[in-house]
């Protein structure tokens, strides 16, 4: 087998793991993203129990390692019966390591928004919901897009900590390769994988903040 | 006929008294402007009929019924239904204007009367051009705000309200935060809204301006209401010593 050969059976192997990255990726989106945008509004405009509850919340998510909250979740859990799929208790893990920093991301977001908006609204006599969704939110998320776009590169990335519960990732796939072969291309193809990705990311984000300068 | 009554309305920041026993009633029709040093009460007070200041006691009726009403520290608010029917014959307008930067000239329009009058988008669309004909700015239905002036993003704002069809217009200092040579094109709008009969409630700083649209003139210090006529009465023979030394300011 020729060296051209080795690198396109090697990527392909290695993109059949990607498939895992990125769905976790898109489950932890789909989770955290409506999740943290709740939870927001919940620290900045809820009772105060929930905004304290919310920020306990976030203290402990946000300062323990992403990986201890990965073995508790997946092994912790299990002892009291909770025996969840490696899948399940990696996407719970994830949406709510998440949310947590998502939530302060958003909720920085939603306190940018200049109080003369909320006036307005409430001159014109729309609802605290209306005037979150139709008016706060909008502008609270595009100030989120920048530090948003850090968080989904990031995201990318831990999915690799799930080798740790023998989940098969881009990065497990191209570490197998690499035992098998003892040669650096696998990892070399992983990074150049990685980097196609969050390429993507930062494009997409680009192009969405672009989109919404408009009314700069 | 009544449009407005504020009856013995309180307002504290602090230990600072802004509303201080305020009484005022404002006709269906008239135009009444709130003059006075800053610091005066006059924005509290605007900002109160509308509830975007929460009294800390007295009561303010709309067209005679209860908005709301606060004794001892309580507050009492009419039926859901009732307060949105009552706050609904409100408009505002503020002096940062407060459009929606991410809505275009038009979208700011249509907005509350889509929103939360369910008006079809077509018959809002239709409103909104007919209110920004009056305010001369049909031609920036297509712009953000960000990309026109002070004084028509103050003429949006206007529109704006007027798509709500308030029964009054509430003003607060509609051309403070205009450079010099837009001020007049907003305070041409206001005029035609005046000469039309649409209920105003305006606190500004422009002298000649009040004197020229107002059918009552207020004059307030430190909270309280100092004198309340027509703009001859208040300023051309002003009782108040604090009155007269505010007037000679402007001279």
């Amino acid at each position: 087998m020729n060296y051209i050969d080795y690198i396109i059976a090697t990527t392909s192997y290695i993109l059949s793991g990607a498939s895992l990255t990125l769905g976790l990726c898109a489950v932890t989106v789909a989770g955290a993203v409506p999740l943290s945008i709740l939870c927001a509004l919940g620290r900045v405009s809820g009772p105060k129990v929930i905004g304290r509850a919310l920020a306990i919340y976030a203290w402990i998510f946000r300062g323990t390692p992403l990986l201890l909250q990965l073995f508790f979740i997946y092994y912790g859990l299990s002892i009291f019966g909770f025996n969840l799929p490696p899948f399940t208790a990696a996407g719970l893990t994830f949406i709510l390591n998440y949310t947590a920093y998502m939530m302060e991301i958003f909720r920085a977001g939603i306190q940018s928004v200049d109080r003369g908006q909320y006036e307005a609204a409430k001159a014109l006599n729309l609802t605290y919901w209306q005037t979150m969704r139709r008016i706060v939110l909008p502008q609270a998320l595009k100030q989120s897009l920048p530090p948003s776009c850090n968080e989904a590169i990031s995201l990318l990335k831990d999915t690799a900590l799930v080798i740790v519960i023998g989940m098969g990732d881009l990065l497990r796939c191209a570490q197998e390769v690499f035992t098998r072969d003892f040669r650096i291309t696998p990892f070399i193809l992983a990074a150049i994988i990685y980097l196609l990705l969050t390429s993507a990311i930062i494009a997409f984000f680009r192009q969405l903040e672009k989109k919404l300068e408009v009314y700069n | 006929m009544s449009m407005i009554e504020l009856i013995a309305v309180d307002k504290k920041f602090g230990t600072v008294k802004a509303l201080d026993g305020v009484n005022l009633q404002v006709n269906k029709g008239e135009v009444v402007t709130i003059i006075g040093p800053s610091g005066s009460g006059k924005s509290t007070l605007l900002r109160s009929i509308n509830e975007l200041e929460k009294i800390d006691s007295g009561r303010i009726e709309v067209e005679g019924r209860m908005l709301v009403e606060v004794k001892n520290g309580n507050a009492k608010h009419p039926h859901g239904k009732t307060t949105r029917e009552l706050s609904k014959k409100l408009g505002m307008v503020f002096q940062h204007f407060n459009l929606f930067p991410h809505k275009t000239v038009l979208e700011n329009i249509i907005e509350a009367p889509m929103i939360v009058d369910g008006l079809k988008r077509g018959a809002a669309v239709h409103r909104a051009l007919s209110l920004l004909k009056v305010v001369g700015l049909e031609d920036k239905q297509d712009s953000y705000p960000s990309r026109i002036s002070g004084g028509q993003k103050q003429r949006v704002a206007i529109a704006r309200a007027l798509a709500m069809e308030p029964e009054v217009l509430l003003c607060d200092e509609p051309t403070s935060a205009l450079d010099p040579e837009l001020v007049g094109e907003v305070l041409l709008t206001l005029k035609q809204l005046a000469d039309e009969h649409m209920t105003m409630v305006v606190v500004t700083h422009e002298m000649a301006f009040a004197r020229e649209i107002s059918d009552r003139l207020i004059f307030m210090d430190q909270g309280r209401i100092l004198a309340n006529g027509t703009p001859q009465q208040v300023l051309d023979n002003p009782e108040h010593p604090r009155i007269k030394e505010f007037i000679d300011k402007f001279i």
